[in-house]
Formats: structure tokens, sequence, C-alpha cells
């Protein structure tokens, strides 16, 4: 089999067991690999009546077939049923996905519970579980290093920091040390007791055509080539990552300031002082064709000196707007406290944020904050809140649970200023002047993540193929203050990040052409594996995994209404910019969309014509005693 | 013509392994990415500090190379950390880029072989 193992590894943490078995060949047509075959896993295993923490709630680890291929930039995805009960699904980067193909699986699934805290070793056909009591409680880098040292192997590892131990909402897996991903796996992974699991493997992934792969590759390669790029993102995302919207974000107005009270901050964080005073060194995940998509950064004076670690796709530096902060040492020092105890950096500082309005607005006092003056900008107290949090101490324990959560505790109208969407925290991207991404947070399956659907910017109009046919019209589904063609841009984002996330490759490279082009993918898939299919059945694999992910929902009680974005940004205006509130807006766009999608405009279940056109006929009886019910 | 060594710079490593991925394809089966076969190897630090490179290779068995007959590991390294060539070029060339280092922070993530142009930025209009 090429690029595929086939193999799928069970574990049952109750009984302490493992077995290996075939993964049916027919979902690696139909949904490639990675978040595709995951999705089908976790809706054949995990039903509606499964509670997200009772021990029958699944957590999937996914790889693909490109995975192990440079193509695979260590991608994986992981997925469960979300404490929220949506989509609990996040990609990482890393190095562990490829050592798991090289032991020889494509997939773990982790059933059940552990009574005792435990990791699973995989050193290619041995599979173990370890008993982990020394590594409970430690945080990620320690965790590293204690299975290098007990296993004897340069094993890589995907693991739980202290807030996932906790339970902490929204808790990471942390990947090879500081790549992190599926917002909610963690916690979950922390319900299972699960601390770590530890890869070692030594084959291989074999490539059917390696002539053609090759060529294929080199032209991926001169895609994204930094000397004659006409794609102005190539170059400033391969050495700032993100942080190169920091500038682009304040210029325009996209920032979620104090809360989202504001779209702008007077000084706001700058992604060139941060490379010259604080990167040391590049750090990539495994074949990144970046120099320096991730980097490694080091605090050496001031108070926070000392401070270190890696850090890519830098989202947390312009989520400091919503705290109100611009300095480099703190946000650094946020960053370090979250990748080393497993907390999601987003769900830290909108809920902090959000806490931080309240006690403005005088909801909440000192009193009820333990003493912590929670004033926007004040960095003491952002960190040592940051620190209650990982630790549950206090006012920490209420803001752990998430913003949502926290709000039904503390009342008194608090819950008019949250950011949240399907009870999830934003991330930065914005909506009120950012019409598609407002659209597709909103109709997301999986809580707010752009992800899914990234890069919402359009490429260099001189670099966009002639031959090459958009659904949607370039220069007006990209303008961000109008509805117009939102629908059929934001279903293609959908549909086409779906397939590279199956793939899977890193959705953080899709620059220049590679975002709207889906033929070098094609090409990819298809010398790799020996799969060949036209551009239309390639593109149809990415619809039916974004209609499954959707069915999902919709066994879960998500309908229409569940598809917006927070009140503020239907309410109230950006007042440093003149932008006026969403309003009427994006029930515009949700229409605009579901009518392209094919699915019920009143509920936004997709409708049985359209799943029976993409082979989900087993979904279309699932969905029957739904669309009768209550809609 | 003279004898040409493999160098790598450890700090400007990203870990990434696209040198040992290619290496594998070029050096074994040819059809299978399989880092046991390669002779270049990426040694990662569980601290995450620093990778630490090796390479046990005179380039005479790869099988792929670019155009000008520069081995493959050379040609996919990302940050230009790899240097195959002779022992002359090698000395001007560390010691140039321990110069320009020291005026440019971006050479702490590219070498100027990889990449010459310190001051382009998404901003500038020159592309």
């Amino acid at each position: 089999m090429y690029g595929y193992t086939g193999k799928l590894l069970r574990v049952d943490l109750e009984a302490r067991q493992a077995r290996v078995e075939a993964v049916p060949e027919d979902w690696q047509e139909s949904f490639i690999g990675c978040r595709g075959i995951n999705t089908i896993l976790l809706y054949k295993e995990v039903g509606p009546e499964v509670d997200p923490f009772s021990p029958d709630n699944k957590l999937i680890f996914g790889t693909g077939p490109l995975e192990g291929t440079p193509i695979g930039m260590g991608r994986i995805s992981i997925q469960t049923k979300h404490p929220k009960r949506f989509i609990g699904e996040g990609g990482s980067g890393g190095h562990w996905g490829a050592q798991l193909k090289f032991a020889g699986y494509d997939y773990v699934v982790i059933e059940k519970k552990a009574d005792e805290p435990v990791y699973i070793l995989i050193d290619d056909s041995r599979v173990e579980i370890r008993d982990a009591a020394d590594l409970w409680g430690k945080d990620v880098r320690e965790k590293n290093l204690i299975l290098r040292r007990e296993t004897g192997l340069p094993v890589e590892v995907a693991c739980i920091g202290p807030g996932g131990e906790r339970l902490v909402s929204d808790a990471k897996v942390m990947v090879t040390l500081d790549h992190a991903g599926g917002r909610g796996c963690g916690t979950i992974m922390g319900d299972k007791k699960l601390a770590a699991i530890a890869v070692h493997g030594t084959g291989g992934v074999k490539v059917k055509d390696p002539e053609r792969f090759l060529t294929a590759y080199r032209r991926f390669r001169k895609l994204l080539d930094l000397k004659d790029t006409i794609d102005p993102f190539v170059p400033s995302w391969a050495f700032l990552s993100a942080n190169m919207l920091l500038q682009m974000f304040s210029e325009q107005g996209w920032l979620h300031a104090y809360n989202a009270q504001r779209g702008s901050m007077e000084s706001f964080l700058n992604g060139e002082e941060y490379l010259n005073e604080y990167v040391t060194r590049p750090e990539s995940g495994f074949c990144c064709p970046f120099p320096a998509c991730g980097r490694r950064f080091e605090v050496k004076k001031g108070k926070y000196a000392g401070v270190s670690g890696d850090e890519r796709e830098g989202g947390f530096s312009i989520a400091a707007a919503v705290v109100g902060i611009n300095s480099w040492p703190v946000m650094l020092k946020f960053r370090e406290l979250c990748s080393l105890s497993g907390i999601d950096e987003f769900m830290a500082e909108y809920t902090i944020g959000w806490a931080m309005e309240c006690y403005e607005r005088g909801i909440i006092t000192k009193q009820d904050t333990d003493g912590i003056p929670l004033t926007f900008g004040n960095e003491d107290a952002f960190i040592a809140m940051t620190e209650k949090i990982i630790a549950r101490e206090g006012f920490g324990d209420i803001l752990a649970r998430g913003s949502q959560e926290a709000s039904k505790i503390i009342g008194k109208g608090s819950e008019r200023y949250l950011l949240t969407i399907k009870g999830r925290e934003l991330e930065v991207m914005p909506q009120r002047n950012g019409y598609q991404m407002a659209l597709a947070l909103a109709v997301c399956e999986g809580g707010p993540d752009h992800t899914r659907w990234y890069p919402p910017y359009p490429p260099n109009p001189k670099s966009i193929p002639s031959d090459l046919n958009l659904p949607f019209d370039p220069v007006k589904a990209f303008q961000t203050r109008s509805v117009e063609d939102k629908g059929r841009l934001v279903k293609w984002l959908y549909d086409s990040r779906a397939i590279l996330e199956s793939l899977p490759t890193c959705v953080f490279i899709v620059r220049n052409i590679l975002g709207i082009d889906l033929r070098p993918w094609l090409d990819l898939y298809a010398t790799c594996t020996g799969y060949d299919c036209s551009l239309e059945a390639f593109t149809e694999k990415g619809e039916r995994i974004v209609n499954l992910e959707r069915a999902y929902i919709v066994r879960e009680g998500f309908r229409k209404e569940h598809d917006t974005v927070p009140r503020r940004m239907l309410e109230e205006p950006i007042p440093d910019r003149n932008i006026p509130p969403m309003g009427e807006n994006l029930g515009l766009m949700v229409d605009d969309y579901y009518l392209n999608r094919g699915w019920d405009l009143k509920t936004g279940i997709p409708n049985e014509e359209k799943l029976r056109n993409l082979n989900l006929d087993f979904v279309i009886d699932d969905l029957k005693s739904i669309r009768k019910g209550p809609a | 013509m003279k004898k040409k060594v493999f160098v790598i710079d450890n700090f400007l490593c990203t870990g990434c392994r696209n040198c040992e991925m290619w290496c594998s394809i070029a050096k074994g089966n040819r059809d299978e990415f399989k880092p046991s076969l390669a002779t270049i190897t990426v040694s990662r630090d569980p601290e995450g500090k620093v990778n630490i490179p090796t390479v046990d290779c005179d380039a005479s068995g790869c099988a792929l190379r670019e155009g000008d007959g520069l081995p493959i590991c050379v040609e996919m390294c990302p940050t230009g950390a790899i240097i195959f060539c002779d022992l002359k070029e090698l000395k001007s060339r560390r010691a140039e880029y321990l110069e320009l280092k020291k005026e440019q922070p971006l050479f702490r993530l590219i070498a100027p072989w990889k990449y010459p142009y310190p001051y382009r930025r998404w901003s500038s209009k020159e592309i």
C-alpha cells in the first residue's frame, strides 16, 4: 500500500490492552485520511448518547497518506467529542505524526478511562500501557525529558500539561514540546488519565511514483520560493508567521482590543521588534519548507529574564490586544506558561479579557478576584490570573471553566460581554470588518476555528492562473465589508481546507496560489498514493468531510441559531474606526452559505439529496428523525 | 576538482528533517521515505534548545541532484544550514556569514546564500 499503512491502533485504557485493526479501504478513497477518517470514526463510534466526560467518549489521533513524506509536515488531527458537544478537532504539527507513520500506524483510537494515570509507549509493533505516576503533575518539558530517559529511545511525545490534567476548559494536547493541537482534546485526555503517548518508529512510507512525486514537490517548493515569489505573504510568513499580521491587524482595525470594545490600540506589539530582540534561532515542525515559521525565543533581561520556548503561528500575540497588553516579555512569559501547562492561549486571553471588562464595569470586584485588580493592560494581574487558571486556585478555578461557564456562575448580566461562539472563546479573527471571517467562524463545526478556512486573504491577483475556474469572484468575495459572494467563498475555503487537513499538510503554508488552486495538491496526492481522480472528485471529498461533520453536530443538537457570532459583533460598532455592527448582514450570509451547501435554510441540516449525492447514505437515516422532530 | 565537504550550521538547523527524508530516497530504496536509510540525520533535543545534525557522506552515492550538481539535501534545506563546497570557499563563506549575522538579525534565521534580501518586508513596495 502506498502512502497509507492501513493500520489503526485501538487502545483500551480500562483493560490496558491494545489491538491493531485494518482501516477500510473505501474510507480511504472517500475521506482521504487524517481529519476525514477521524470524522467518520467519531461519527460511527461516538453517538449523541455519549457524554463527553463518560468512558465511552473516544480520543482519536490521525495521520494521513502523505504524513511521513515531506508534504505531511508532521500534521496530525486530534479529534474527540468536545466538552461542549461539538466536534473537538484540532490539527497539530511537530514530529509526532511522522513518527507514528514510521512506527506503522495511521490512527490511534483511545477508548475508556484509566483508573490511575498511564502513558502509552508505541515502539514499532511493541505497544505498552505504562504507569505514569511519575509523569502526572509535571510540566510538558519535564514530561518530554522523563519519557526520553525512561524509555531510552529518541521518542516523540504527545502529552498534556498540568492544565489538561486539571481539566481546564479547552486544554490542548502538546505535541513535540511546543506544537499544540485540539483545543478541548487535552481536557478529554486528562479526563481519561492519559498523560502522554510516546512514539518511536523505524519504518518508512512508500511512494507510488517517486519521480513524479519529486517533480510535484519541486513545483510546490518553487511556489514558496522566497527569492522570486510574487506573493508578498511568502517571505514575511516565512520569517514572522502570524506575527507579520500584527501590523496588518493594527492598521486595519482588526484587533479585538479591550475585549473587542475597540479595533486598535495606541501602540501595539511589533513583529520586527520581536525578531530583532527575542528570536534566537529557527525551529520547525517536520519537513516545514519555511525557514522560520517557528522560532525559538529567549528573554534576556528584565523581570522575565530566562523565559524561553518555541513559538509559531503566534496568534497569542495578536490576542494580547484583548487584554490590552503591548509588552513582548509579558506575552512571551504568557506563552511559556501556556505551553508548559498545556492550556489554550486564546481561551485564557479571551476569558481574562472578558473578566477585565466585567471588573471595569463593576460586575465583579477585588473581593471576587482574590484581590487582583483585573484592569485592562495590567500585566502583573494578567500573568497572575493565568497562573491561577492553570492551578485552578480561587477565582482562577471559575475562569478555568471557560468564560461562558464563568458567566453563568457570576451572572449580573456578565454574559452580555462574552466573546464566544457555540460556547467557545473566539480566536483573533475579526468579524465586523471582515465579513468572510465572520461567516466562516459562525458556521464552523468545531466552534470558532480559523484553521479550517485559513487564510481569508486573496493571493496576489497576478499569480492567479488564467485557466483556473474558481467557484467565486476573487475580487468581490474577498472584500471585507460586503455580503456579496461570501457563501460560495466560505464553502470553497472549508471544502479545500478539509482536503488539505486530510492529506494532511500544514494549513499555514497555503500561500501563493496554493490556497486557491487544488491542482498541485491533487498531483502530490495522486503520485504518492496512486489514487488518481479528477479535480471535481477531489474537491467533492472535501465537501463530503464537511457535510459529515455538519451531520455530526446536527445529531448533537446544533442548529441554525448556533451559527452566529458574539452579540457585540452584531450590535455594537467599532467606535475608533467608525465601523458599524454587522446587524442583519450575518444572517444574509449564513443563508447564502446554506443555499450553496444544499442545507436546509431554516435549520442548517444537510438536505437528503445533498447527502445522497455525496454517498453519505448512512447519514440520511440518522437525520430523518431529527428532521421530523421539533426544529 | 577540489574535494568538497559537508558542513552544517547547528544554529540554522530548524530540525525539520527535510534533508533526511530526501536523502533516504536518494540513497535508499528510491520509493520509500525511511530515515534509517539516510546518511544525514538530525538529533532533536528533548528540551528543544538546539538540534544536532550529523552527516557521514561525500555525496558520491547521491542519486538526486539539482541542475548544478548539488546533492538533494542542500537543495531541500529551508534555511541553507547545509553547506557543500571546497575548503577555501567554506572558509570565506562562514567568515562572511558571521559578519552579516551581526548586522542583520534576519540572518539568525536564514543564510544569506539562501535569501540575500534582509530588508524585504510584506509592506515594502519592491515585491
